[in-house]
């Protein structure tokens, strides 16, 4: 922004990573900070304002964080409505549909969000570079953030292990059953990741009742995790979650019966 | 060892390619101590790669009310944050000035003199051109026009009203302190340096004083972009009852 005829620059950023290396924004985040702040103020409002990021004219969200700590810095109120507002309209459905995705009640999700933009604000107001991670790479921080707040949230409910309740051997256990991922989830169809297809994806993932099976079953069938052993020196789901592989086997035979009931019904909805 | 996790966590997510079950052997690994916990966070994180970071095409209008009352909840976390923000800078400068000030004057214990405080502003264009600076080069420099300079150099503008912003750059130009500019601010107006009057009666001073704002968009000097910068800039709150102008 021309301020008085001074060109602002992007300040630096003062964080380092746990290795020691500073953080340093994408040059794609630098580029464009350097052209909205040689705009004048209307100019970088304006830009700051269009929340929809597929606009050419749209401010990466990256941008949007420095804009709003420069607001913060300079006591200006409006500035700092202006870009934190389009950050929220942005973010705030992804976040929502995270939660829910992990099991959140739809009347808790309202507060857990609530969490976030509080661990968000507090960091883009704070003065000790708390928010140089969100001008690096703004999803990931947020998304991990979205985890952290999520990971506070079980732990107070002190869910019940139900483990229990799926302890019975229906099959063979700690072996692969032998379903392929396209089986699984589309009668043989091949799973290419076009964005439609995720679409499907995710809409049959939703079908899944219980938030731990459908996990089991992501990790297994889409991220090709091995089911067991329990005690490995290398991730498995039954490490994951702490229970014995059998108790994972059942867990995705229980998701593949709720998957049935989708394709059943989304077969006569279409018949 | 909660904070330590959490920057872990933080960088893993930062990492590249991100969490995946290659990703989380290296780091388990190199964080066994973690490992449950890095283990539990690439779970979730693969999950919402597959569900949640997909928006369905059903759910985008069914949710659209949904998400603006999230939006105003976290404006009003926001709008919490920066004004609790800006107190904390107020109250902090508070402290620091009464500090410093303090500092200035009291006693030594070696019965060294306290250094003295920083010396009044005589005149804004004045010191300014003490310390080589033209008035032309001052304004650009202040981002400000002739005309507005010369109002605030004679205090014709009412300080109240002067965007913190403005003092900042003044004093940057100067070299002196925002301290130092607001002091003369709130001294009374004075005529201009060096000018002579011819009238029958002795010549008055405004009895009020401009708004700056009002002073911006009355000045014709300035170009449109300058005016608009000025005018966008926040209005110092002044606290109830205070008699400030």
């Amino acid at each position: 922004m021309v301020s008085g005829g001074k060109r602002m620059l992007a300040s630096p950023l003062t964080r380092s990573t746990r290795a020691g290396v500073p953080y340093r924004r994408p040059p794609a985040v630098e580029a464009q900070l350097l052209d909205v702040l040689a705009t004048s103020e209307a100019e970088s409002a304006r830009r700051a304002g269009i929340a929809d990021r597929s606009s050419p004219e749209a401010l990466r969200d990256e941008c949007l964080v420095h804009l709003a700590r420069l607001a913060v810095r300079d006591g200006d109120a409006e500035r700092f409505t202006l870009a934190t507002g389009t950050l929220l309209r942005r973010c705030v459905g992804r976040m929502r549909r995270r939660f829910r995705s992990l099991g959140v009640a739809p009347d808790e999700v309202g507060d857990l969000c609530q969490a976030v933009v509080q661990q968000l604000m507090a960091a883009i107001v704070a003065e000790d570079g708390g928010a140089d991670g969100y001008e690096v790479c703004f999803g990931r921080v947020l998304k991990c953030r979205v985890l952290n707040v999520f990971d506070a949230y079980e732990r107070r409910q002190q869910r019940v292990d139900a483990c229990d309740r799926l302890s019975d051997p229906l099959g063979d256990d700690e072996t692969d059953d032998g379903t392929t991922r396209e089986e699984t989830l589309g009668g043989g169809e091949d799973v290419a990741l076009s964005a439609e297809r995720r679409m499907v994806i995710a809409e049959a993932l939703g079908a899944i009742v219980d938030e731990r099976h459908r996990e089991a079953f992501v990790l297994r069938h889409l991220e090709d995790w091995p089911i067991g052993p329990r005690d490995a020196t290398r991730p498995t789901i039954s490490g994951r979650f702490d229970v014995e592989p059998r108790t994972i086997t059942n867990w995705l035979k229980a998701a593949e019966r709720d998957l049935a009931e989708w394709r059943a019904a989304r077969g006569s909805a279409h018949a | 060892m909660k904070q330590q996790l959490e920057e872990v966590l933080e960088a893993y997510a930062a990492s590249a390619p991100g969490p995946s079950r290659t990703a989380l052997t290296e780091w388990t690994t190199r964080y066994p101590e973690f490992a449950r916990e890095l283990t539990a966070f690439t779970g979730r994180w693969q999950l919402l790669a597959w569900t949640a970071d997909v928006e369905l095409a059903t759910e985008v209008d069914a949710r659209v009310g949904e998400d603006e009352q999230l939006v105003l909840r976290g404006m009003s976390t926001a709008q919490a944050a920066f004004y609790g923000a800006i107190a904390r800078h107020q109250a902090a400068a508070v402290r620091e000035k009464s500090a410093s000030a303090w500092d200035a004057v009291r006693p030594r214990p070696d019965g060294a003199v306290p250094k003295p405080v920083e010396a009044p502003i005589t005149g804004l264009i004045r010191d300014a051109q003490h310390g080589g600076l033209a008035p032309d080069a001052f304004a650009e420099r202040a981002g400000l026009s002739h005309v507005l300079l010369r109002k605030l150099d004679r205090r014709l503008i009412a300080p109240a009203s002067i965007p913190v912003r403005v003092l900042a750059d003044l004093a940057d130009a100067l070299g002196r302190s925002v301290s130092a500019v607001q002091a003369y601010m709130h001294r009374p107006p004075t005529f201009a340096a060096g000018v002579q009057h011819r009238a029958n009666q002795a010549p008055a001073l405004p009895t009020t004083r401009d708004d700056f704002f009002a002073a911006v968009r009355q000045d014709l000097s300035l170009d449109a972009t300058r005016r608009d910068a000025l005018l966008a800039l926040p209005r110092p709150e002044v606290p109830a009852g205070t008699g400030q102008e």
